[in-house]
């Protein structure tokens, strides 16, 4: 969570700071996040499902409020997969075509970085019953 | 040099897309599991590491039936040349074989864990079962899930070119 809510916070960081990079160098820093970006969705997904087996049989109902507390999460980390797959096609094709677009990748960055403070915040909700 | 950078971007293309394919479906088994009230049995039933080595099989032979179905799909950008005539029933054929690899690694790894319980005859009935009904079970499921997954991505590529045409007409 922190590799993805971090390089997420960078790669807009860089894209704001208009004078202090040139978009060349944004858009090998966000082609580099992308396969962090995977990678960390692929473990947490693993991580995830283990940690709901570890609990077993204790497992609140979905009807609790913790059940609905989780169901809202994992809506929210399917909403992130499913949303963040045209922001890595969106910087492979403005790799490919050379022709980086500085005010984009910063909204998609922006907009991730916004999306995982929400599902972290979900968690540490969760976490608290 | 521009090679190698062309086949990195279709690399993180192809890990991207298996890494969404394999994570969105477990996420979404888990949540109808969940809401339907039979996730607590099942995964009871599941060790942790017999749990992490399945997901892992799963995650492995999504990206590399992912590498298989891009395969010459594309070029500087995702998507360009192979037509889409060929692209879904490609998807779809690929899907139900990376249903089977799933299989046969799901039976591996249930194979190990009930050895190490000493159930062995168990093991042999279930390899039987696992290779006949159970493969041509597992075929339809992915190719099944191979073809919805096709139409997932085609409209997920279809809103990136929007997003980038979008940006660019821009004054």
């Amino acid at each position: 969570m922190a590799a993805i809510l971090g390089g997420a916070l960078l790669v807009w960081w860089l894209g704001v700071r208009r004078k202090g990079a040139n978009a060349g160098v944004v858009l090998d820093v966000a082609e580099r996040y992308e396969w962090i970006f995977w990678a960390a969705i692929g473990l947490q997904a693993m991580t995830g499902v283990g940690n709901l087996g570890a609990v077993g049989d204790a497992l609140p109902a979905s009807a609790s409020g913790w059940g609905t507390k989780l169901i809202v999460k994992l809506v929210a980390v399917l909403a992130l997969a499913v949303l963040s797959v045209p922001r890595t096609l969106a910087v492979v094709a403005m790799a490919g075509t050379q022709r980086p677009q500085p005010n984009l990748l910063s909204a998609l960055y922006g907009g991730t970085a916004i999306f995982v403070v929400g599902i972290a915040g979900l968690a540490v909700w969760l976490a608290h019953g | 040099m521009a090679d190698r950078a062309i086949r990195e971007r279709n690399q993180l293309v192809v890990f991207a897309l298996g890494t969404f394919h394999a994570a969105v479906l477990i996420v979404a088994l888990v949540l109808v599991f969940y809401a339907a009230g039979g996730l607590a049995s099942l995964l009871s039933g599941l060790s942790t590491i017999a749990g992490l080595a399945l997901f892992s099989a799963l995650w492995l032979t999504t990206v590399w039936s992912t590498h298989r179905t891009l395969r010459g799909a594309f070029t500087v950008a995702p998507w360009t040349s192979v037509p889409l005539g060929i692209m879904i029933p490609r998807a779809a054929w690929r899907g139900g074989v990376n249903g089977v690899a799933f299989l046969a690694c799901l039976g591996l790894i249930l194979a190990i864990s009930s050895a190490f319980n000493g159930d062995v005859g168990v093991v042999g009935f279930g390899a039987l079962i696992f290779a006949t009904v159970g493969a041509a079970f597992a075929f339809v499921i992915g190719l099944v899930l191979g073809l919805l997954f096709a139409c997932v991505d085609l409209a997920l590529v279809t809103a990136t070119r929007a997003i980038l045409d979008n940006e660019k007409s821009r004054p």
